[in-house]
Formats: C-alpha cells, sequence, structure tokens
C-alpha cells in the first residue's frame, strides 16, 4: 500500500466516513502483517498513554484524541474492545487499525473479549458491517485481524496489560507466550481467561458471571506481580463510572474509555498517561458534546423500558 | 380473480408468463419477492395492455391487498402513477378503489401515500370527478375509522377545484364536519389540510374558513388547537388580498381569537401561535399593533422554554419594535433585567448569547447606562456557560467596553481555572479578541501569566490551543513584544520531564511560525529545537524534524534564512539516521520539502524580493 | 422567530408519551422474536419489520413482562376464590398481556379493561377487529360464568372507533390526567364494578404524570374501590433520578420530548412504598428490577436465558435494572379477601 494513500484513508477516517471494501481488505491484510511479528504479549516502551474499552463510540474516540494528544504524536495502547455497542464500530476499528498501518511503534492493540466473530453478531458490529457495506466481507476481514491481535502487552517490564485479567492455567507471562493466539476466542481456557476475567475483593479465584474468564482476587495479583516483577496490571472490561479505578493496594486498575457507555450510562471515561519513568496520571473526559453537522443527523436513541 | 375473469382461449404460453409469475411472486411467502412484483407492475401493465389492466390487474391488486406495510406503501406510490397504464385520464376513476383501500389503512405512511388520489384528481374530467370522486370522498368522510376520516380530509382541496357550486357547498359542510369529528386525529388531519381548502375557496371566507378556524382554535386538545395557527394566517393573507379587513365584521373578535391562542395554556400552542405571529406581522400591517403586546409576554413568560426562545430571537424581535412607530424600546428593559435574573440558568444563557446584539438598537447612552449593568451580572453569574457566553460575545459590545474590564478579568481567570477543559478552551479563544479591546498594558500586567499557563495545561486541546492563542497575540502586539515575553518563556517549557510537555515546546515553534522572523529563529529557537533533536522520546525528535521545515517555509524571510535551513538539513540529515522509523520518516520527508523549496526559490529568485 | 432549536412544539408531548408505546410494543417483540418468551399476539401489532433489540434490554424486557405476569397470573387464578374479578391497565398501548391471559388461562371470571390516549386505542381496535387470531382470542368462550354485561357474544366498535368492548375485555380512550371526570364515568359505563374485587396495572403511565394527577388516580381509587372489599395495584417504572445514570436517563428521554414528570414525586423504592401506605393501603411492596432478576429468576430459567441469548454487559444490566421497580400494593377491606390477597407475592 502507498503511503499516500494510507494517510488519505487516514485522514477519510478521522472525518468518520467509512473507506472502500477494497481499501478495506487491503489495510486487513497489511494490519495482519504486522501483528504476525507481534508476540502473544508485546512489548512496549514508555512513555506510553494506555486506553480501555472504546466500543465504536467513534466521536468519544476524537475526545479521547483531544485530551491526550494525536496519534502519533502522542503514543497509545488500546486494551481491546473496540467495537460493538456504539454507532460507529467500523470507523473506529479502521481508523485504530489504519494508524498501527501507518505507525506500528506508536500505537499497540491489544484483543478484547468483543473482538470475536461470535460476540459481534450479537453486539452489533456484525449488523454494522452488512449496514454500511451491504455484504458480510469487512466484518470477515476485521474478524481474521482480530485473531491476530496480541493477548497482552508489557510495558517497560513492569506493567502488565491485558483486556479481562488473570487466569488460573497462567503464573508466568512466558506461559501466555506459548499461546496458539491465532484462532476464534476459545470459550474457556488460559487465552478466554485473559480476555473475559475480573478483578474481585476476594483472595483467590471466583467463578465469574459473566459465563467466561474467572473473577481474581488481591493475593493471586499480588503473586502473578511478584512472580513476574511487575508493579501494576492495567485492564480494561468493566464499566467504572469514575472512568478508572484502583484496585488491591494499587496493584490493578481498571481502564475505562467509554464515556456515556452506550449512549445511556452517564459515566466518565479515563485514559492513563505514563510517563517516561512511568510515573501515572489519569485523564478524565466526558462525552463528545454533539456530533458534527453532516452525520447523519438522527441516530437511534439508547433505549429504555418505556 | 384472475385466473378465472376473461380468459381467452387462444392466448399464448408466452403471454400467461408474466401474469403467472405475478401472481407466484404476489402470493409468495418472502416478503422480498412480493415487494418485487409490485415494483415491476408497470412492465406487467404494458405486458396486458390497457384493458386488461384495467379489467384484471387492478380489481386483483384491490382484492389482495397485502398484509404488509412494505408493499401496501409501495403499491399506493404505483398507483399514483398508473393512469397511463389504464387508458389515460378517462379511466383514472378506476384507481380510486384500490387507493380508497389503501387510504384507510392502520400505517400512516401508507395513507399518506395514498393521497396520491390527489394527482389522480388532477387529470379527471369534472364529470368524472362527480360521479366517482365525490362519493369516494364521502365514503371517507363517514369511515368507521378515523384513518379514513382522516385521509379524507386531505382530499376535498383538489376535488373542491373541480366541483360544481352545489357539490361544493356539499364539501365544505363534510369538511365542517370533520372539523368536529370525535378523533383528534381526524381532527388535526383537518386542521392539517384547511390551509390549502381555505385559498381555494374565498367566497365562504366567513361563512366556512373562520368558522372552521374558530371550531379548531377552540378544540379541548391543545394538539388540535397547535395547528390551528396556520389556516389563521391563511385567512388573513386572503383578508389582505381581498383589501377585506376593514370590512370584516368579526376583526375585532378574530383578533381575539389568535391572541387567546398567544396565551393558551399549552405553551406549546402559546409557542406556535406567537411565532406563526410574529412572521406573519411583517407581511400583515393590520398585525403590528399586536405584536409588542405579544413580544413582551414573550419575555416574561411563564414557560422558561418560552422565555429561553425568546432571547435566542430578542435581537430581531427588538428590531422589528424598534420599528414601529411610537414604540418605545426602553420598555423592555424591565423583562431583559429579569431575564438577567432568570431562575434557570439555560435562560440566562441563551439571554448571554444575544443581549450585546442589542448595543446597537439601544445606542451609545442606553447601552452604557442600561446595558452595560446587565452585562456585568451576567459576568458574575454562577453559570459557567453564561459568563462564557457573555465574553464570546463581547465583540459586539461597540461601546464602553473599557468601562467592564474590572469585571471582566476576574471573569476570565476563574474561567481559565474551570475544570471542565472545554470551558478553559473556549476562553483561550476569545482571548486575542479582548487583547485587542484592552490593549497591550492591560495584557502584559493581567494577562500574560494566564497565556503561559495554558501551555502546561493537562488536556492536550488546550495546550494545543494556547499555542495558536500566542501566535495571535504576537500578530496583536508584534514580534518585539513577543521576544520579550512570550519565547522565554516558551524556551523554559522545552525541560519539562514530561514528554507531553517538552511536545507543547515544538507545537508551539510550529504554532507561531508565520508570525516571527528567521532572525528570531536563528537567535532564540534553533538552539532549542537542536538540543531536542537528542530527546530521549522519538515522538519528540519526528515533531521536531516536522517543525524544521514549518520553520523554514513560514516566517518572514531575512538574510539569516539560507544559514537556517542549511543548519535544519544538517540536524535532518542526523535525525535519517534515528532507530527509530518514524523519525526517519519525517526527517527525510521535511528535508525533501526544503530542498525542494530551496530549488523553487532559486529558479524564481525574482519572486520572494 | 425561529424555533427549530427548542423543543418544537408540533411534537407535543403526548405525542412522545404515545411514542413510548412503540417502544414497549418493539421491546415485547424483540424478546419473543429472540425466545426469551412465548407471545403469539404482539406481532400483529409491530409493523414495519421490528427492530432488534439488544440482549441487554432483552434481559430486561423480559424480567418486566415476566415480574408483571406473575402477578396477574395469581390474581386470576384466585378469581374462583373472589368469584369475580376485574383488571385494569392504565395507559395499556399496544400491551397483549390480556390475550395472553386469556389464551393461557381462559379469564372465565374476570373483566379486563385498557384505557389509553384515543390515538392508541383507536389503531389497537382497529387492528384487533382487522386480524383473525386478535379477534377469536378475543372470542373463546372458556366455561363463562360472566354475564355478558348487555350484548351477545360479539365485538362491538364504539364512539366512531375510539372504543371497543366484547364479552370480557373494554378498550377504553380517554386521557388519565382527568380520571375522575372522564375515566370513571366510561369505565362505569362500560360494565365496570366497583364492588368487583380488582387489580389496577400500570407499566411505565403514572410516572409520565404530574404527581396530581397520579395522586388524583390513587385517590379515586382509595375512595371508591372500598366496596369491592379488595383492590390492588401494580406499577412498573422508572426510579433513582439522582444518580449519573439517572440523570443521563432523564436527559436522553428529554431529547425525544419524554418528561418523566412523576420521578420528582416518586424518586425511591421508599417513596414508591409510600404512595399506598400513606392511603392507608393494608400492605406494599417494593423491588427493583435488578432485584427482582436476581430473586425471582430461577437458575434453570437463568441458564436458559443464557442460552437464548449471552449476556455480556452484567455491569449495565445492573445498571440500568437498579433504574426500574416494580410495585404491588392492596388495600383489602373484606378480611376474607384479605386472606386470598396476601397469598399473592412476585
Amino acid at each position: 500500500m502507498v503511503q499516500s494513500d494510507l494517510d488519505r484513508q487516514i485522514e477519510q477516517l478521522r472525518k468518520c466516513e467509512i473507506i472502500a471494501e477494497t481499501e478495506v481488505k487491503d489495510l486487513c491484510d497489511k494490519a495482519r502483517e504486522i501483528f504476525i511479528e507481534e508476540s502473544n504479549v508485546q512489548r512496549v516502551d514508555a512513555p506510553v498513554t494506555i486506553c480501555g474499552d472504546i466500543h465504536g463510540q467513534f466521536y468519544d474516540l476524537m475526545e479521547l484524541f483531544s485530551v491526550g494528544g494525536d496519534c502519533p504524536d502522542t503514543s497509545y495502547l488500546f486494551m481491546g474492545d473496540f467495537v460493538d455497542r456504539g454507532f460507529y464500530s467500523v470507523e473506529t476499528f479502521l481508523l485504530l487499525l489504519a494508524l498501527k498501518v501507518r505507525y506500528p511503534d506508536r500505537i499497540t492493540l491489544i484483543r478484547g473479549n468483543h473482538e470475536s466473530r461470535q460476540i459481534t453478531q450479537v453486539y452489533g458490529f456484525y449488523d454494522e458491517c452488512m449496514r454500511k457495506y451491504g455484504s458480510s466481507n469487512v466484518w470477515r476481514y476485521c474478524c481474521e485481524v482480530f485473531d491476530y491481535l496480541s493477548l497482552a502487552a508489557i510495558i517497560d517490564d513492569r506493567v502488565f496489560c491485558v483486556h479481562g485479567g488473570l487466569s488460573p492455567a497462567i503464573t508466568s507471562v512466558d506461559q501466555i507466550r506459548t499461546i496458539d493466539r491465532k484462532q476464534e476466542v476459545p470459550h474457556e481456557g488460559a487465552m478466554c481467561d485473559l480476555l473475559w476475567s475480573d478483578p474481585e475483593e476476594i483472595e483467590k479465584w471466583g467463578i465469574s458471571p459473566r459465563g467466561a474468564g474467572y473473577l481474581f482476587g488481591s493475593e493471586v495479583t499480588q503473586n502473578f506481580l511478584h512472580l513476574n516483577g511487575l508493579n501494576l496490571i492495567a485492564r480494561a472490561h468493566q464499566l467504572v463510572m469514575e472512568g478508572y479505578k484502583l484496585m488491591f493496594d494499587n496493584q490493578c486498575v481498571t481502564v475505562w474509555s467509554a464515556p456515556n457507555y452506550c449512549y445511556r450510562c452517564g459515566n466518565v471515561a479515563a485514559i492513563l498517561e505514563l510517563d517516561e519513568n512511568l510515573k501515572p496520571s489519569y485523564k478524565i473526559f466526558k462525552a463528545a458534546q454533539q456530533e458534527p453537522r453532516g452525520m447523519p443527523a438522527k441516530k437511534p436513541a439508547p433505549d429504555y423500558f418505556l | 380473480m384472475m385466473e378465472s375473469t376473461g380468459m381467452e382461449i387462444d392466448r399464448t404460453e408466452e403471454e400467461l408468463y408474466p401474469i403467472a409469475i405475478l401472481i407466484d411472486e404476489l402470493k409468495h411467502e418472502d416478503l422480498s419477492f412480493r415487494l418485487n412484483a409490485i415494483t415491476n407492475l408497470p412492465t406487467i401493465a404494458l405486458a396486458l395492455g390497457e384493458e386488461r389492466t384495467r379489467s384484471e390487474l387492478i380489481p386483483f391488486l384491490d382484492e389482495s391487498i397485502d398484509d404488509d406495510d412494505e408493499i401496501l406503501l409501495s403499491l399506493a406510490e404505483k398507483l399514483g402513477e398508473f393512469v397511463n397504464y389504464i387508458g389515460g385520464p378517462s379511466y383514472a376513476h378506476i384507481l380510486l378503489r384500490p387507493l380508497e383501500n389503501l387510504a384507510a389503512t392502520e400505517e400512516q405512511v401508507v395513507r399518506d401515500k395514498a393521497k396520491s388520489i390527489n394527482k389522480i384528481t388532477d387529470v379527471m374530467s369534472e364529470e368524472s370527478v362527480e360521479q366517482y370522486l365525490i362519493p369516494c370522498i364521502a365514503r371517507l368522510s363517514q369511515g368507521e375509522w378515523f384513518t379514513s376520516r382522516s385521509s379524507a380530509a386531505g382530499l376535498y382541496a383538489n376535488a373542491y377545484k373541480k366541483s360544481s357550486s352545489e357539490t361544493q357547498q356539499q364539501l365544505l359542510a363534510g369538511y365542517e364536519r370533520l372539523c368536529e369529528d370525535e378523533t383528534p386525529m381526524a381532527r388535526r388531519a383537518a386542521a392539517t389540510h384547511l390551509v390549502k381548502l381555505i385559498p381555494n375557496a374565498p367566497e365562504y371566507l366567513e361563512t366556512f374558513s373562520i368558522k372552521c378556524f374558530k371550531k379548531l382554535a377552540h378544540d379541548d386538545q391543545d394538539s388540535v388547537r397547535l395547528l390551528a395557527v396556520e389556516p389563521f394566517i391563511a385567512i388573513g393573507q386572503i383578508l389582505v388580498e381581498k383589501k377585506a379587513w376593514k370590512n370584516l365584521s368579526g376583526k375585532k373578535e378574530l383578533f381575539g381569537e389568535i391572541i387567546k391562542l398567544c396565551q393558551d395554556k399549552s405553551w406549546r400552542v402559546k409557542y406556535m401561535a406567537a411565532d406563526k405571529f410574529i412572521k406573519a406581522t411583517s407581511d400583515i400591517a393590520s398585525f403590528q399593533k399586536q405584536l409588542i403586546l405579544v413580544a413582551e409576554r414573550l419575555l416574561s413568560d411563564t414557560e422558561a422554554e418560552v422565555r429561553g426562545a425568546a432571547c435566542t430571537q430578542i435581537v430581531g424581535l427588538l428590531e422589528l419594535v424598534s420599528k414601529q412607530e411610537d414604540s418605545d424600546i426602553k420598555q423592555f428593559l424591565i423583562p431583559i433585567k429579569g431575564l438577567a435574573d432568570d431562575s434557570i440558568p439555560h435562560v440566562r444563557s441563551a439571554l448571554a448569547k444575544h443581549i450585546t446584539g442589542l448595543c446597537s438598537i439601544f445606542g451609545r447612552e442606553s447601552t452604557m447606562g442600561e446595558l452595560l449593568p446587565i452585562f456585568i451580572s451576567l459576568l458574575k453569574d454562577q453559570d459557567p456557560e453564561v459568563r462564557l457566553n457573555l465574553i464570546s460575545s463581547l465583540g459586539k459590545v461597540t461601546e464602553g467596553i473599557e468601562t467592564i474590564s474590572h469585571s471582566l478579568l476576574p471573569a476570565i481567570i476563574e474561567l481559565a481555572e474551570d475544570k471542565q477543559w472545554r470551558v478553559r478552551l473556549a476562553i483561550i479563544e476569545y482571548v486575542p479578541l479582548l487583547a485587542q479591546q484592552l490593549g497591550v498594558d492591560f495584557f502584559n500586567d493581567k494577562l500574560v501569566t494566564l497565556c503561559m499557563s495554558w501551555l502546561g495545561d493537562p488536556v492536550y486541546s488546550v495546550r494545543e490551543a494556547a499555542t495558536a492563542n500566542l501566535k495571535k497575540l504576537i500578530d496583536v502586539f508584534g514580534i518585539g513584544w513577543a521576544k520579550e515575553t512570550i519565547i522565554p518563556k516558551i524556551l523554559a517549557t522545552s525541560n519539562h520531564p514530561n514528554y507531553l510537555y517538552r511536545m507543547t515546546t515544538v507545537f508551539a515553534f510550529k504554532a507561531i511560525a508565520p508570525s516571527i522572523t528567521a532572525q528570531v529563529v536563528q537567535d532564540l529557537i534553533l538552539p532549542c529545537l537542536e538540543a531536542l533533536t537528542n530527546d530521549p522520546i522519538p515522538n519528540i525528535r519526528f515533531n521536531v524534524a516536522k517543525c524544521m521545515w514549518e520553520l523554514v517555509e513560514k516566517p518572514k524571510q531575512s538574510d539569516e534564512s539560507s544559514q537556517i535551513q542549511e543548519s535544519f538539513k544538517t540536524l535532518l540529515h542526523k535525525l535519517e539516521e534515528d532507530l527509530d522509523q518514524d523519525v526517519r520518516f519525517f526527517a527525510s520527508d521535511s528535508l525533501s520539502k526544503i530542498e525542494n523549496w530551496q530549488s523553487s526559490k532559486n529558479m524564481m529568485p525574482l519572486e520572494n524580493e | 422567530m425561529d424555533i427549530s432549536h427548542s423543543p418544537t412544539p408540533s411534537t407535543n408531548e403526548d405525542e412522545a408519551v404515545r411514542s413510548t408505546n412503540n417502544d414497549a410494543a418493539f421491546s415485547r417483540h424483540s424478546a419473543v422474536a429472540a425466545g426469551y418468551l412465548q407471545d403469539q399476539f404482539i406481532k400483529h401489532f409491530v409493523r414495519n419489520s421490528p427492530p432488534k433489540r439488544p440482549p441487554l434490554i432483552n434481559r430486561g424486557t423480559y424480567c418486566r413482562l415476566t415480574g408483571v405476569k406473575s402477578i396477574l397470573k395469581q390474581f386470576i387464578e384466585k378469581t374462583p376464590q373472589f368469584k369475580e374479578t376485574q383488571i385494569v391497565s392504565l395507559g395499556a398501548g399496544y400491551d397483549t398481556t390480556y390475550f395472553v391471559l386469556k389464551s393461557e388461562f381462559g379469564l372465565s371470571a374476570t373483566r379486563y379493561f385498557e384505557i389509553d390516549f384515543p390515538e392508541i386505542t383507536s389503531t389497537k381496535a382497529m387492528t384487533i377487529s382487522r386480524k383473525r387470531p386478535l379477534k377469536s382470542a378475543l372470542l373463546q368462550t372458556p366455561n363463562r360464568t360472566l354475564a355478558a354485561p348487555s350484548t351477545a357474544d360479539s365485538i362491538k366498535i364504539n364512539n366512531s372507533g375510539l372504543d371497543l368492548s366484547s364479552p370480557d375485555y373494554y378498550l377504553i380512550s380517554g386521557d388519565l390526567r382527568h380520571f375522575e371526570s372522564q375515566i370513571a364515568p366510561k369505565l362505569l359505563e362500560n360494565g365496570f364494578k366497583t364492588s368487583v374485587p380488582t387489580l389496577f396495572l400500570s407499566e411505565c403511565v403514572l410516572i409520565y404524570l404530574d404527581s396530581e394527577h397520579s395522586n388524583a388516580i390513587l385517590d379515586w381509587v382509595t375512595a371508591n374501590m372500598k366496596p369491592s372489599g379488595c383492590f390492588a395495584f401494580l406499577t412498573y417504572e422508572q426510579i433513582n433520578p439522582s444518580d449519573s445514570f439517572g440523570q443521563m436517563m432523564i436527559q436522553n428521554l428529554r431529547n425525544r420530548g419524554i418528561e418523566l414528570k412523576g420521578l420528582v414525586g416518586c424518586p425511591t423504592l421508599e417513596s414508591q412504598k409510600q404512595r399506598y401506605v400513606s392511603r392507608g393501603w393494608d400492605h406494599a411492596e417494593v423491588l427493583d428490577l435488578d432485584q427482582y432478576h436476581q430473586k425471582y429468576v430461577s437458575h434453570e430459567e437463568k441458564a436458559r436465558l443464557t442460552k437464548v441469548e449471552m449476556l455480556d454487559e452484567w455491569e449495565e444490566f445492573t445498571l440500568l435494572a437498579q433504574h426500574y421497580c416494580f410495585t404491588f400494593a392492596y388495600s383489602a377491606q373484606n378480611p376474607e379477601f384479605r386472606e386470598i390477597i396476601s397469598d399473592i407475592h412476585f
């Protein structure tokens, strides 16, 4: 792909306009070539800004960039769940993907539980692709990319980033490196747990109400950090009304980057800026005010029971 | 059914084919097949010929009315364009039957489309209107369900034009009954379509139009009263055209009705009435005296929605009033002061956004004496949006800005520290304008520190706006001022321990580039940039590379220019060897831009003299 | 004057409230189509390819409908003990509960009254009389013990198509803001009796009324239903307006022109309960939708629902469900009846 084409596609996607199906195909091919070289646990250098779930809330992603700075000027790590639920999953994911292809060293994308064929068919991304492209091709291309996304990342050997959390099947980071990740998210096992688990105020492990993954407690967190020489687990996956939530004596943080989630929850969002010395600072932001003119004026109102 | 009617023995297979397919498709389980069949109706009609279309296809369609709204919608649409397939206008009435059925369905969009009866009416002869359409309208008007009665209302105006005077009387009587239908839905339809009927029946203005208007204006449902306003305007227009206002016996009463609507217990009715009324006043001179009354009431309305909306229109409203003879615009000061103290923030906010537009209407003396105190009270409002709105519209204040500067500063400082970054961002954008109005001394004294503190804001967009702000300030106060006050402060930020803030240094250079000289680049900026080419963070290094091109292209050229270019090129060559691919890319990119730029300069040496 | 930025007067407030009826019908249809519940009737009331709701909304709709149905079912099952009963659904919209109950339990001695705006009742009446499955469901007569009011077993369309009556089902048009002057007389005209044990049902209806008007309804019921010996109220509506989810809910609905006017006067579970307690009713129980889901949806049923559609968004479900509540309250003057009705619980 020619760089200028890519730059043009990025410009177009930044305006929340979709790119042609053939361009999506090329982009996804190129992205796969990059992801295939990345490890299951991708190494990332500080400084970097860590982001949680986006869920197709494109204009809120623009708000995120307004607060945190544009890519590539600011380096980013997105911890999955780019798609589903919001109205602009296609534009959101393709923009992040195009930035990845254009600036692979400035942006890291890891997999969330929504980056899955099964989940996207229920939660909106599939329908959105059908609506915007008239066929499932774009959805298929994207799903193929999903299978290549890293499962986790480690910043400067100190901060472990993952979408969901820990797995009882995993004690060391090296075990994660041995997973064959290039597949649909399984219903159980280490790979599933990394994408589905949640921290809970318990000590060891608990059953997750989600029906996948586990609840992991303070003791297992501390052991995992200690054994692997880490300071912090940064994860996403759970809506937190205040944007971020520290647990287990600041050893685990949930970062949530979809403000007013589903245009309904009234929550604020956060990003976590780690500077060159891994000094954290959280930036809180609210939902984008209004969608600019020229966009589909009537987005469906969020559902309530009326 | 079609298969059994008028079959001719010698019909060929080929002829049968489309009809057989059509019937199959129209009965198909899959919606898309049925929809497709409807879309292809014209083709099928052509294949059948006009006569069989009339005698077989249309009755068939009528009998097999589908359940699905999408089909019905499409059918209603197609039938409206079907006159030519059934043999032209003289057979147009044949289409009425199926459309009449469609006009009674549950779904509003289908009923709306079925009003294509009107299109058919246009091509029908007067005889067939009397013979077929009038009975059709009568049936619909007396239909069991509100749906048919509502649809009927939309058919009167066109039918009226083509009817004998006797029938016209009947139509008007029928319409009047619709205006008092038991269901509000039919009454709303009657109110909506009355506007079209009124101009067709000017001779029955008092006995029909005004009568119907009054019925609707007195309806117990506000949704119906709301729709009475438009007919009133239509009536007014006819009176103006006929120059009949003066002789109208019930003129006072008629005005009374509209004023009553302007004071309706439902704010929506009230608002709609006032809105339409004010629009109409510019056309209809006789209304104008009522205007001031209505305008004053709007500004002190009991409903916040109405007051807020009135605020957004306050300039236009008072402009209209000020054009009236013997009107005193000052009588509006009391309601305006009331609005500035309104208990609802969005009302005050709307006022703050528009009130400065009144300066030109009130003139110097009243502005200084009456409006400025209101501005100051809005500047001290507890809601940041109110303050911001006023500051953002200060450009329209032509007189006495210096009088309010002492109130302005605390307001600005407070907004500059607001916890909402959008508010901080907004205030930055107004600073250059204020700088211009307030002058350099006041600025150096009070605002420079503030402007520089924005460069260290935690939010990227605020920092970015702060850099753009610096450029605009240099444009206002000059390069000498910049060298003394702000550039040293920018340079100091390049030592920040966090790369995001060192980035601001680079961005600030980029932003001010068009407003500085090559000498400033050489003396002050170059050393700083050179140091930053060794920054440990690649993001800084590639932004330095990008910035260098801007600093070549944008500043005013001077003797130092070529020396700067060479220094930058040396640095960029070094960055081309960087370990980071993005640094290498942007270094080469800037380098080639500079080189291209140099060679084009050399080819056209005279251009920039 | 330009009014485009203010709520448009032409889409009036009542119209917005009426539009919630379509929402409810779509949600019900969506949950039925996905397999959460059975309802063969709702499809007749949704037109033009109704939207699919996300799993979260389907799960909530399931809770809402099963919660309401469970109380109604128990009430109907007690009917032989009461001899005769009545159900009055306020702001019923296109609710198909009557049809479902009728087809499942026969409603041999229960009269069912539905009240709504004329815009709604007329369309509903038209749909019922045009759709054979609805019509025949209406005319089923399983071991009828109710004497038909005046006519034989037939469907009558009244008031220029605004109202409909059948042997045990009555669709009545009117404005709930004028309950005493408009609705009550029409109810009585249609054979409603203040002497028969009655359950009043309001699903997201009182919430749209000013407290003044909803209080007037409760006052009327309290004052006039004593001869029945036993009357009850079941509501389902929004609560908790003051947290950030609640604030956003209010704002989003306001953008649609819908004001939750009743929320100010009744913002919490406790205040929902007080509505009845303060009027001297014997019993009032409240629970939010989240509690209902936790306590009253069995483990097996939850497992079945998860198979119907996997629900991933538990934080959001909890948040949403905590903003809706059921209230069931009764007042029983007849001690025998009190015994009977005190059996009814979620």
